[in-house]
């Protein structure tokens, strides 16, 4: 029953996030494709420790040791991205701040066709607290046959050192922070 | 009973996820919310420039949106310019080219040089799209009339009327200090530019 809860919470979120348009659009993610992304292991050790990685190669979206994985896939090119940039910091604050997503959930940023240099007056610009990973060569095109459009938010449950697999898709602005972190809340990570 | 019951529920479960990842996805952003014209994968350059590294830019006088006169001159002797020719108004990669040389602003003045956006549209749509933008820090002309004229100087007017994605960066002298005729369908890559910018202070 736990499954139909989790899924119920999330169509309970959908619905809250949503406009009429949505009802048009069609997002579905190839979770097999997603579990074959790959990322460099932040140099910054403060990142490291965030996401719980070692080593300096590379890692993939399981091995982030949280429960629940909130994926932001952005461009500094997108002017979207960048009127929400605020906003989502705000959403880290609040999970940061929260007993019981502070370790429960964790964040990244993945800038689909940027440079690590792209990214990184990205995040200089709007003072970005979460691990972002520069995408250069569009590999996140990969986990989905519709184009990808940003901002796309991924809420990911990770099944420690296996696989993720997906509980919501979110394309676009996200109009109520507080309604999204009370559906992380209710959340039940693995 | 019990097995047609767990049926359902497996049933009803499937359903419920699918549409959860399936409907919960919606393009309120902009530029995936239809405003956007996308031509498709189109010749990548259709043009061929004469102008060199080292020549002496082309000067021109275009209106901005606010109706003054933007003359390349003037800013002789006071600052390094970045031509940024975009080929068409409302279109994928123009519509972002420009945001992102809107947060990247320290960055162009810390080389002392300013943007000068260009594009053959005419001045209302360019104050449509640029409103839409959000606004920018650096004058965007308009090269509509005589149609494509500065583009034409630059010889990176391509045969449809639109221009090139192009790059110049002009020296405080007026000298073209690096070119770009990009890929029209790419997003040319900010670091180059901010490194050619870079040897300008050298």
């Amino acid at each position: 029953m736990t499954g139909l809860r989790l899924a119920c919470v999330w169509v309970a979120l959908a619905m809250v996030l949503q406009g009429p348009a949505a009802l048009a659009a069609q997002f579905t993610v190839d979770e097999a494709a997603l579990n074959r992304l790959e990322f460099p292991v932040p140099e910054n050790g403060k990142e490291r420790a965030y996401l719980g990685l070692s080593g300096n190669n590379t890692f993939r979206l399981p091995s982030v040791r949280v429960p629940i994985l909130f994926v932001e896939i952005f461009s500094m090119y997108c002017p979207i991205c960048q009127s929400e940039a605020p906003k989502i910091n705000e959403l880290y604050t609040r999970i940061q701040k929260s007993p019981t997503l502070k370790d429960k959930v964790k964040m990244v940023g993945i800038g689909i066709g940027n440079t690590p240099f792209e990214v990184e007056v990205f995040r200089k610009k709007f003072e970005i607290p979460f691990p972002l990973f520069s995408d250069e060569d569009f590999s996140v095109e990969k986990i989905s046959r519709q184009r990808i459009r940003t901002p796309t938010f991924l809420v990911l449950e990770v099944e420690q050192g296996n696989k993720v697999r997906i509980l919501d898709a979110l394309v676009g602005r996200i109009e109520d922070i507080a309604g999204l972190v009370e559906n992380l809340e209710q959340t039940k990570g693995k | 009973m019990n097995r047609s019951y767990d049926r359902f529920r497996l049933f009803l479960f499937l359903a419920v996820a699918v549409v959860c990842v399936t409907l919960s996805a919606f393009p309120t952003s902009w530029a995936g919310s239809g405003v956007i014209y996308d031509p498709g994968g189109l010749k990548s350059i259709d043009s061929c420039t004469t102008l060199k590294v080292g020549d002496e830019a082309p000067d021109f006088e275009l209106k901005d949106l606010s109706g003054n006169t933007v003359t390349l001159s003037s800013f002789r002797g006071k600052k390094n310019v970045v031509l940024s020719f975009v080929p068409a108004a409302w279109t994928p990669v123009c519509s972002r080219q420009w945001p992102g040389y809107n947060i990247a602003r320290d960055y162009f003045e810390n080389h002392d040089a300013v943007v000068i956006g260009i594009s053959v549209d005419n001045v209302p749509t360019l104050h449509a799209w640029v409103t839409e933008m959000g606004g920018l820090w650096f004058p965007v002309v308009s090269d509509f009339w005589p149609h494509g004229a500065v583009a034409k100087k630059y010889g990176i007017l391509r045969s449809d009327g639109t221009s090139e994605r192009a790059l110049f960066v002009v020296d405080k002298k007026g000298t073209i200090r690096y070119t770009d005729v990009h890929d029209i369908n790419k997003m040319p890559k900010l670091e180059h530019l901010i490194k050619a910018l870079e040897k300008l202070d050298k």
